[in-house]
């Protein structure tokens, strides 16, 4: 659906773009997670064919963005950061507004403005003037005006950094509901639970360099790895050889009476580890699988560079 | 196209909204009644500050009235366009404004052209309408001498005609410059240097001050003086003539080159939100 290949992008002081690469399958909600100033933004305008780039191809839905510049128009959907709409307007008619650009006709326009506000929660609202608004109201409004003419790609710039949790959560299951819909959902944040409550893929952004770009499950195979924590009724000299000599044990490490294992392959490791601590003739106290979070790849992948 | 009629619909809600058509109307409405009133009570004035001063020097007619007004509001009226009118692009792109239209198919000459459009229209009613107001209390105000309602008219239009191309300065302006302060000041210097160029020799013809030049001339020559005033005038009543055609023709390549830049310019600015100044 939307293949960047070593894109980079300069402005006069920043390198904010490196040769980034990734690729986001139809379908999905792909995740842009990164720290502010990563380069999300920028990416995405880029994207949405609002602002030139150095070098690099963005292919979305097997068109070359920069021969297709017009031919991409109404393929993808954009939700800026701090949408602006004009405040003078309802959101009905800064809807119909964006309808009459688009060329539909008044009774297909009108239609579909109600429809849109109906979605995104906004009919009662919809007659007031948006420069009234709250943040949330005008995010909602924004990815409204971004599906208007249903896109197969919807972009979505942090549209959740501004918001209370409430507010958070109904965005959140509004892009859920339209990736249910079909549309492919490319989303940034620098927020990891918004990643991991919807996003099937991530790539992860520093500093314009992608350091991660995976599945979510396959990320969490690849960089997390499990650890048993044991801990035991006293302490060992060292670390037992029935436990490193286990086929599925990556390594150990023993501090007095606790012991953390290293696993490479969970499930049946723990079996495997369950049989050799048996063996053993210390008795277990306690017995917990840590399994790291999304935040600890993060800090992990942000913090290595 | 659906870019223009949705953008013209856009700029009349908004004009209506934000007051522009009630602030600009009641602009050149107020001088075009102030204008003759001053000058009828400027005697009285006159003669309280310096008594003695001869009478028959401040004998005014109609023409000279509305030819008081056209000098006035020339100055005046340009600034009311320049500061209502000066963020009319430069505020669109700044806050990003465009980045929906845009992203959704908007095509840039649409969105230019359905404002030179609107606000040129707009601006040119208010216009001729505050001309023939001012030309109807001139006339009410000072008997003698009136040029006639056909060249009352013909004169508000071509002052009309002027303040139309005033809006397309302006946009052009607010296409250039990213702050509306900075667009809104270099139309007004443009503006104001207009009559500089046209003092020489055949320049008259191809710069849009000749507009109201002859927007002056068309009503005749008007009798009155006022002390230290009038400069204009005499140089308006006399000297090189306006050929109409080569005005024209220079005004139309003029508006259309600048329409193209401010068009190209819109096209390869950058729009995006927080893409800033430059
Ligand atoms: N218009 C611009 N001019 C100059 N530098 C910019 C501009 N936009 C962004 N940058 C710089 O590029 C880098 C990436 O910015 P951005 O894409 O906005 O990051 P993010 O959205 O991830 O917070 C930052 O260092 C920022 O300061
Ligand atoms: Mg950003």
């Amino acid at each position: 659906m939307l293949n960047v290949e070593a894109l980079s992008k300069s402005y006069a002081q920043t390198r904010a773009l490196r040769e980034v690469t990734f690729q986001v399958t139809s379908g999905q909600v792909f995740g842009f997670l990164g720290p502010n100033g990563a380069g999300k933004t920028t990416a995405m305008n880029i994207i949405a064919g609002l602002i030139e780039f150095d070098s690099g191809t963005v292919t979305i839905d097997g068109m070359d963005l920069r021969r297709n510049r017009s031919g991409l128009r109404g393929v993808v959907g954009y939700l800026p950061e701090s949408p602006a709409f004009y405040g003078y307007m309802t959101a009905r008619e800064y809807l119909l507004f964006i309808g009459d650009v688009s060329g539909l006709t008044p009774a297909a326009n009108r239609a579909r403005a109600d429809e849109l506000l109906d979605t995104v929660g906004l009919t009662e609202a919809g007659r007031r003037r948006i420069g009234g608004y709250s943040r949330g109201m005008k995010q909602r409004l924004g990815m409204a005006a971004a599906i208007y003419n249903r896109p197969r790609l919807l972009l979505l710039d942090e549209p959740t950094s501004a918001l209370d949790p409430q507010g958070r959560l109904d965005v959140i299951t509004l892009v859920a509901r339209m990736r249910d819909a079909g549309m492919t959902v490319f989303l940034s944040t620098h927020i990891l639970a918004d990643v991991e409550r919807v996003c099937d893929s991530v790539a992860i952004i520093k500093d314009g360099v992608v350091v991660a770009a995976d599945s979510m499950a396959r990320l969490r195979e690849r960089y997390i790895q499990p650890v048993v924590d044991i801990v035991f009724d006293r302490a060992l000299e060292s670390v037992p050889a029935e436990i490193t000599s286990a086929s599925h044990v990556d390594r150990a490490a023993l501090d007095g009476d606790r012991l953390s294992v290293f696993m490479r392959d969970l499930e049946p490791g723990k079996r495997e580890l369950l049989h050799a601590l048996a063996s053993l003739d210390a008795g277990v106290a306690s017995y917990s699988v840590r399994q790291p979070s999304l935040e600890d790849i993060f800090v992990r992948l942000v913090n290595s560079r | 196209m659906s870019t223009f009629t949705a953008y013209l619909k856009k700029e009349q809600m908004e004009s209506s909204r934000q007051s522009k058509y009630l602030i600009l109307g009641a602009f050149f409405g107020f001088f075009a009644l102030s204008t003759p009133i001053m000058l009828k009570l400027m005697p009285s004035i006159i003669e309280s500050q310096m008594p003695g001063f001869p009478k028959e020097l401040m004998e005014f007619d109609a023409v000279y009235s509305v030819q008081n007004y056209i000098k006035n509001i020339y100055q005046l009226g340009n600034m009311a366009i320049a500061f209502v009118l000066m963020g009319v692009l430069a505020d669109e792109r700044l806050q990003g404004k465009l980045v929906y239209p845009v992203s959704q198919g908007a095509s840039m000459a649409g969105v230019v052209g359905a404002k030179l459009v609107h606000y040129g229209a707009a601006v040119s009613a208010i216009v001729f309408a505050g001309a023939m107001l001012n030309y109807y209390y001139s006339v009410v105000l000072f008997p003698g001498s009136d040029p006639g309602v056909a060249a009352a008219a013909r004169s508000a239009g071509l002052l009309a005609a002027y303040f139309a191309t005033r809006v397309v300065i302006v946009v052009f302006a607010s296409a250039l410059f990213a702050k509306p302060l900075a667009a809104g000041l270099a139309a007004l210097v443009a503006s104001y240097v207009e009559p500089i160029m046209a003092s020489l020799p055949r320049w008259k013809s191809i710069v849009a001050y000749g507009l109201v030049d002859a927007a002056n001339k068309s009503l005749g020559t008007g009798t009155g003086t006022i002390p230290g005033a009038g400069a204009m005038m005499a140089a308006g009543g006399k000297g090189s003539e306006i050929n109409g055609w080569v005005l024209a023709a220079a005004l139309a390549v003029q508006v259309a080159v600048l329409v193209s830049v401010t068009i190209w310019r819109m096209k390869s600015v950058e729009i995006a939100p927080g893409a800033g100044a430059q």
